[in-house]
C-alpha cells in the first residue's frame, strides 16, 4: 500500500483536530499506521491551523511541501495560504466560506477570484459551500465533518476504508446526529461535483 | 503494516505517550510549569495520578519545580520535571550542579524544545545543556519512539544515579501516533532522609571531589551510550548517515521516497555524550558522511573531533547540507540528500507566488470576551488622560498578543518576569512625563515578578505594573496557579491574593479593576498613572477578570446559557470602533461598513456595550446569576 499525504487547514476553533482525531482512529483501528502533526500552539486564539496527517509505513509526520495528495481547507483564506504543499496532482477540497481575520481594516478578497486564481496555476480545486450545508445539518461547528465527508467521496484514501468505519468513530462524538449527517451531506455534494 | 498484530494500539498525542511512558517506568513524584510544547505531559500526569497513586503539582516556576524533583529524587523516589526549553534557563542553577551530587533515585529532566519558535521566544537547542553540565540528553527518533525512550531516560538515570535530559520537541510532543500501553504499577512515594552532605552539600572542598567522580561517571555514561538499545548502526555501505533524535523518522522516509539503497546509518537517540566506539565502528570504511540533525551541530562538533582523534580523513557533512535554523521537514532532509547522494529531489511543488492572492494575515488575537481587550483599551484612554508618555515593558502571556494593531501595547517582549525587570532600567532613565508601563500575567507575577517587584519599591522605581489577572495560566490551557484558588483536579488550594502580596512587599498604592467595567477601569488607571507621575513610585494595578474561552467551556460543560448582545442597525454609524479600535473577533462588519455580532463567537461579556460611543449595542440575552457564578 502506497502512503497518503493529507493536509488539513483552516482556522483555530473549527474543528481542524478534531476532523484529524476521527481520520487516524478509523486508520488506528484497522492496524495501518497514521501520523497527525498539530500546530496547535496559539491556534485556540484564532490564528492559521495546519493539521498533517500522514497514512501508510510512514517515520515522520509531517506532509512536505509539494508532497500532498489531498489539501482540505475548512475556510478558504487558509486554503489559498497551504498551495505550496501542491502539485500538479494534488486534489484540492475548498470550503467556499471565508471568516474575516479579527484584525482593524483588513480588505476581504472575493472568493470567486481566489479558486480562479488558484486553477489558473493549473491547482485542481474542488469547492463545497460547507458551512450552508453544515447549518443544514443542524449545527455551523459540524463544517469540519462535512469537508470529512468530501474527503471519503474522493476514494482516494488508502486501505479500502468505507463510509462506515468513519461513521463509526463519528457516532462516538458529541452532537454525534448532527456530525453523521454533516459527514453524509459533505459525501454527497463531493461524489455530485467529481 | 507495521502495526498489524498490534491490536491493543492508541492514538496518544506525543506529550502523552511521554507521560504514560514515566508511570510505566515507575514515576513517583512530578513536578512542572506550563509551558508549550511541553504542558500536556504534566496535565496527562495529573489524570493518571488518581489512578496510579504518585504524586504531582504544577510549580510556581520552573526552578521550583526541578529544585522539588531534584530534591524528591535526592529522597530516593523515581522523580520527573517538565518544562519548556526556555524554562530550562530558568531552572539552570540548580540544573548545573545537580550533575556533581547526582541523585538516589532516576531523575528525568524534560526539556520540551521549539525549533521554529511556534510559541517561544528563541529555538535554543538545549542539548548544549547536556554537554555542559554533564548530563545524558536522549531524543527519540521519531514520535513513535516517544514512550520507550522516556522509559530509557529512566533506566540510564536509575542505573547511574545521574540526571538525565529527554528532549523533545514541539513536532515530537504535538505528533499523534500509535502506542501500545503497557503494564501501570500504583506507586505512593515513599522517601527517606538523606545524611550525606560529602555528597549533598555541594561546599568548594566537596565539589572538588564531586566534579573528579563526575568525569569519570561521565566515561561511564559513554560507554553505556555505545551499547544501549536505543542507539545502533543499521544497513551498510560507503555512505553513512548518522541522525540525532528525529532526524532519524525524516531520513527514514527521504531515504524511501529518493529511492536511496546502499547507505549505512548510525542513529543515535542517545548523543550526549557522543558514544565514541559506535562512532568509530560506524565511520570505519565509509568514505562519505552526512550528519542530519535539527538546530544546532552538537553531534557534528563531537564527531568531527572523535573522527581526527581517530585519525579518519573522509568528507563530513552537517550544517553545510542542513539548514542551521527552523525544524527540519522532507523537503529539507530530502534536499540535503540529493546533494550527498547526487540524485533527484523528489518534489515538485506548483509555483505559487503567494503575495499575488492578497490574503490578509490571520495571526493568533485575544479571544472574544478576553478581558486584556478592555484592559488594554482602557489602559490608552487612561494614558491619554493622564498625559504621560509610556513605554510598555510587555512579558510572556495571551496579552503578548497586545503587541499586535490595534493595541500596540507592548515595546518589550522578552522573557517571563522581564517587564517588570526591564521598567526596572526604564525607570531610571527617563524623563518624569515618560513612565514604564510593566504588563505582567497572574501566573508570570508568581513565576518570576516577585523579585524584580521587590527591587523597584526598594530602589524606588516609579512604574505603574498592571497585572492582568485572569486567574488561570492561560496561554498553557488554563491551568491553576498560587492565585487560583483550586488545584488541576477542582480541589479547593489556599489562595495567594496578589493584591496582598504587592502590599506586603512595600506597594504602598494597590488598585483593583473589573475590565469588563471599562468607563471604571479608565478612571482608576489614570488615578494610578498620575500616583507615578507625581510621587515617583511603583504602583501596582490588578485587573481582575476570568479567562473568557476558560469561563465559556465551563459554561457549555455546564450548559449554562451565555448572555447575548445584538447590534441596533438604526443606531450604527459604521464607525468601526467596535471591530477596529476594540476589535472583538464576534463583531464583524456589514457590507455597508455597520457592525454585527456573530452569536456563535460572542461569549456574552458585554464589554463591547461600553466601547460604542452611539448605545448601539445592546442586549439580547442579560447575565443570569447562574452565569455570574462560573466567575469568581
Amino acid at each position: 500500500m502506497k502512503y497518503c499525504d493529507i493536509l488539513v487547514t483552516g482556522v483555530g476553533g473549527q474543528g481542524i483536530i478534531t476532523f484529524g482525531r476521527v481520520l487516524s482512529s478509523v486508520y488506528n483501528k484497522r492496524g495501518v499506521r497514521v501520523m497527525m502533526a498539530e500546530t496547535h500552539g496559539m491556534s485556540q486564539r484564532g490564528g492559521s491551523v495546519e493539521v498533517h496527517i500522514r497514512i501508510g509505513d510512514i517515520h515522520s509526520p509531517l506532509v512536505p511541501v509539494g508532497g500532498a495528495d489531498v489539501i482540505i481547507g475548512l475556510e478558504l483564506i487558509e486554503t489559498m495560504r497551504v498551495l505550496r504543499y501542491a502539485n500538479k496532482d494534488t486534489i484540492v477540497v475548498a470550503n467556499t466560506r471565508m471568516i474575516r481575520p479579527a484584525l482593524p481594516k483588513i480588505n476581504m478578497p472575493s472568493p470567486d477570484e481566489l479558486i480562479s486564481k488558484a486553477e489558473s496555476l493549473g491547482i485542481k480545486i474542488l469547492t463545497v459551500n460547507a458551512h450552508e450545508l453544515a447549518l443544514k445539518a443542524g449545527s455551523a461547528l459540524s463544517v469540519n465533518m462535512v469537508m470529512l465527508g468530501g474527503l471519503v467521496a474522493l476514494d482516494i484514501l488508502p486501505g479500502k476504508v468505507t463510509k462506515k468505519d468513519f461513521l463509526d468513530v463519528i457516532s462516538g462524538l458529541r452532537m454525534s446526529e448532527i456530525n453523521s449527517k454533516a459527514f453524509e451531506m459533505g459525501y454527497d455534494a463531493v461524489k455530485t461535483i467529481l | 503494516m507495521p502495526n498489524s498484530g498490534e491490536s491493543r494500539s492508541i492514538m496518544l498525542l506525543g506529550n502523552e505517550a511521554v507521560a504514560y511512558g514515566a508511570v510505566e517506568a515507575g514515576l513517583e513524584f512530578a513536578a512542572a510549569y506550563p509551558g508549550t510544547p511541553s504542558t500536556e505531559i504534566v496535565e496527562t500526569l495529573f489524570k493518571l495520578s488518581k489512578e496510579y497513586g504518585f504524586y504531582v503539582e504544577w510549580s510556581t516556576n520552573e526552578k521550583v519545580a526541578l529544585e522539588a524533583a531534584y530534591g524528591a529524587a535526592i529522597g530516593g523516589v523515581k522523580s520527573l520535571v517538565a518544562m519548556k526549553h526556555v524554562g530550562v534557563n530558568v531552572a539552570m542553577d540548580p540544573l548545573s550542579t545537580s550533575a556533581y551530587t547526582g541523585v538516589e533515585a532516576a531523575f528525568v529532566v524534560v526539556s520540551a524544545d521549539d525549533p521554529d519558535m511556534w510559541s517561544s521566544q528563541n529555538e535554543q537547542d538545549n542539548r548544549w545543556y547536556g554537554v555542559r553540565s554533564y548530563i545524558p540528553v536522549l531524543e527519540a527518533g521519531s514520535v513513535l519512539e516517544l514512550k520507550d525512550v522516556t522509559i530509557e531516560a529512566f533506566k540510564l538515570s536509575e542505573k547511574f544515579k545521574h540526571p538525565v535530559i529527554l528532549r523533545t520537541t514541539t513536532r515530537l510532543g504535538h505528533s499523534r501516533a500509535p502506542f501500545n500501553i503497557g503494564e501501570l504499577v500504583k506507586r505512593v512515594p515513599r522517601g527517606s532522609i538523606i545524611k550525606n552532605p560529602a555528597k549533598y552539600s555541594v561546599i568548594p572542598a566537596h565539589a572538588r571531589q564531586l566534579r573528579r567522580k563526575l568525569v569519570e561517571r561521565w566515561l561511564e555514561i559513554e560507554k553505556y551510550m555505545d551499547t544501549a538499545g536505543f542507539n545502533w548502526i543499521e544497513g551498510d555501505g560507503k555512505y553513512l548517515i548518522v541522525t540525532s533524535g528525529l532526524a532519524y523518522g525524516y531520513v527514514k522516509d527521504a531515504l524511501s521516497i529518493m529511492g536511496i539503497r546502499n547507505y549505512k546509518i548510525l542513529k543515535l537517540s542517545g548523543m550526549v555524550p557522543l558514544p565514541r566506539r559506535l562512532v568509530k565502528k560506524a565511520l570505519d570504511g565509509v568514505e562519505k558522511v552526512l550528519i542530519v540533525e535539527e538546530l544546532e551541530p552538537v553531534v557534528e562538533v563531537f564527531l568531527k573531533s572523535y573522527a581526527y582523534d581517530e585519525g579518519f580523513s573522509m568528507e563530513i557533512h552537517g550544517k553545510n547540507l542542513v539548514p542551521l535554523t527552523g525544524e527540519l521537514n522532507l523537503n529539507k532532509v530530502c534536499m540535503a540528500l540529493s546533494k550527498f547522494f547526487e540524485v533527484e529531489y523528489p518534489y515538485n511543488p506548483i509555483k505559487v507566488n503567494i503575495e499575488d492572492f492578497g490574503l490578509p494575515p490571520r495571526p493568533p488575537v485575544l479571544c472574544p470576551g478576553c478581558p486584556h481587550r478592555g484592559t488594554f483599551y482602557a489602559l490608552r484612554k487612561a494614558v491619554a488622560k493622564a498625559g504621560v508618555k509610556p513605554i510598555y515593558n510587555g512579558d510572556i502571556g495571551c496579552y503578548s498578543l497586545g503587541v499586535l494593531p490595534p493595541y500596540n501595547m507592548q515595546d518589550t517582549i522578552v522573557e517571563m518576569g522581564g517587564s517588570i525587570g526591564f521598567a526596572n532600567g526604564f525607570a531610571h532613565i527617563l524623563s518624569d512625563k515618560e513612565i514604564p508601563i510593566a504588563i505582567i500575567g497572574d501566573s508570570t507575577f508568581f513565576h518570576s515578578g516577585l523579585p524584580p517587584l521587590v527591587n523597584a519599591v526598594y530602589n524606588l522605581a516609579p512604574m505603574l505594573v498592571l497585572v492582568m489577572d485572569n486567574r488561570v495560566t492561560a496561554m498553557t490551557g488554563a491551568q491553576p496557579h498560587p492565585g487560583t484558588g483550586f488545584y488541576q483536579d477542582g480541589r479547593d488550594a489556599p489562595v495567594i491574593d496578589i493584591e496582598d502580596v504587592a502590599r506586603g512587599m512595600g506597594v504602598k498604592h494597590v488598585i483593583k479593576f473589573d475590565p469588563y467595567n471599562i468607563n471604571e477601569a479608565v478612571e482608576k488607571l489614570t488615578d494610578a498613572l498620575e500616583i507615578v507621575k507625581e510621587q515617583r513610585i511603583p504602583v501596582v494595578a490588578v485587573a481582575v477578570r476570568a479567562c473568557s474561552l476558560y469561563i465559556d467551556s465551563i459554561a457549555r460543560r455546564k450548559g449554562v446559557e451565555r448572555p447575548l448582545y445584538s447590534i441596533d442597525l438604526e443606531k450604527c454609524t459604521a464607525c468601526g470602533i467596535c471591530y477596529n479600535a476594540f476589535s472583538c473577533p464576534a463583531i464583524v462588519p456589514l457590507e455597508d461598513g455597520k457592525a454585527s455580532i456573530d452569536p456563535t463567537l460572542c461569549v456574552g461579556c458585554g464589554e463591547c456595550v461600553y466601547v460604542c460611543p452611539y448605545n448601539a449595542i445592546h442586549t439580547i440575552r442579560p447575565w443570569t446569576k447562574e452565569f455570574e457564578s462560573l466567575w469568581w
